[in-house]
């Protein structure tokens, strides 16, 4: 004989009510909006419009997720990697939007999906590209700075050296200032676990018998806060607008 | 000033308040100013399509420029055609939140005070906001309130969507 319980009940209408949360449909005559349980990166719901054409129906992200990406100024980026998104999930990036045309009635499930995951896979990979390039052009920045107040030949980038421990770490720049005298540098971000991180590269490199000059260049100094002091222990810290003056006495 | 302070500053509307069409999109931009001063790239910003009449407008504070990209100090939906989701992020009432109505993507939820920026994303953390049942330009009026914007004479119009016959009663 079967036992009704109650808590089993109440779980059976609370996942059945958040099922229906989860994904939602309007119908608006001529086409179908579906909203999807498939987030971007900035947590809005991905949706697609659904149109009969003929015996067949043409799924689109309306280019919703392009519109997000413009608020950020990333359709640049999304613009560059859309195709070859498209290309991966087997759909068409057109006018900002990813789409498909000619799905079959039978088919238009499989098809809302691969385009909602089409329509979520470019806004991220956008954004975070976009936020990738900005600490690329920080160290390039450096990288070009240096090479201002240095010979070029004397100013090297993505250098690896081996610290005390014989582990090999991996620095921005070094200048040799002579044939033997080397001043390591690396462009440090706000982010705590960047200081951390840095701080331990050049604990290993403080180490070494003939130890380079180490120098911390920093992104932010505002955002950076008491951290400073933690990278003072090991190494001498700039800001990355430094000028003539303060990279000799650094050097010196 | 840094980007809370900015926010927090009292800031003055500058140039009129008109709506322009691209692509499809309704958007209307405007310049601010702290203390007389035009920062740059500090701007309202808002955008809807045209055909979502009465609804589906994005009012934004943002900052920085097309070169360098925008940093969103904040951001209100209203009747958003889409929910919103904090996922796991923020402070544990707003996780996991369905938000289906109005919501803010506040500048406080999305400050991130140990770098002293905005967290990645686009303000991913939002929460509900009781603006729905207000018609635009009652909103519009939430939405300088809160972004501290004093108005000097300009006035808001509602979006030029393009109604068709339907829509008008």
């Amino acid at each position: 004989m079967s036992k009704f319980n109650l808590s089993d009940e109440k779980l059976k209408r609370a996942v059945d009510n958040a099922v229906l949360e989860l994904i939602r449909v309007q119908h608006e005559g001529r086409y179908s909006t579906v909203v999807l349980p498939i987030w971007l990166s900035s947590g809005a719901a991905v949706s697609v419009c659904i149109r009969a054409i003929g015996n067949s129906v043409s799924i689109s992200d309306q280019g919703n997720s392009y519109l997000e990406a413009e608020d950020v100024n990333a359709q640049r980026t999304f613009s560059q990697i859309a195709q070859s998104i498209a290309e991966k999930h087997h759909v068409s990036y057109k006018d900002k939007a990813f789409s498909l045309d000619k799905v079959s009635f039978d088919n238009i499930a499989g098809a809302i999906g691969v385009v909602a995951e089409a329509s979520r896979a470019a806004y991220d990979l956008a954004i975070d590209k976009v936020s990738e390039r900005s600490e690329k052009n920080a160290k390039f920045e450096i990288d070009q700075k240096l090479r201002s107040y240095f010979p070029s030949h004397a100013v090297a980038k993505d250098v690896s050296i081996r610290g005390a421990s014989n582990h090999e770490w991996k620095f921005s720049n070094v200048v040799t200032l002579d044939f033997r005298r080397k001043a390591v540098f690396e462009v440090v971000s706000s982010a705590p676990v960047a200081v951390y991180s840095v701080v331990t590269k050049f604990t290993d490199l403080k180490s070494l018998e003939n130890s380079p000059t180490r120098v911390s260049v920093l992104n932010d100094r505002n955002g950076i806060g008491d951290l400073i002091r933690v990278l003072q222990q090991t190494s001498n810290v700039m800001d990355a607008q430094f000028t003539a003056e303060e990279i000799e006495a650094v050097v010196a | 000033m840094d980007l809370k302070q900015i926010y927090e500053a009292e800031k003055e509307l500058q140039g009129e308040l008109c709506w322009f069409e691209s692509d499809g999109v309704l958007r209307l931009s405007c310049s601010l100013a702290i203390h007389g001063v035009l920062l740059e790239g500090l701007e309202l910003y808002a955008r809807t399509n045209v055909e979502d009449v009465d609804k589906d407008v994005v009012f934004m504070l943002r900052t920085g420029s097309k070169k360098s990209g925008y940093e969103l100090l904040e951001r209100i939906c209203w009747r958003p055609k889409r929910p919103h989701s904090n996922k796991g992020r923020g402070p544990k009432k707003h996780r996991f939140t369905l938000i289906t109505g109005g919501h803010v993507h506040s500048m406080y939820l999305n400050w991130y005070a140990e770098e002293g920026r905005m967290l990645k994303s686009n303000l991913p953390i939002a929460e509900p906001l009781d603006i729905n049942s207000l018609n635009i330009e009652e909103v519009f009026n939430t939405v300088i309130t809160r972004f501290s914007i004093k108005l000097i004479g300009q006035k808001f119009e509602a979006p030029p969507w393009q109604r068709d016959l339907f829509d008008y009663e």
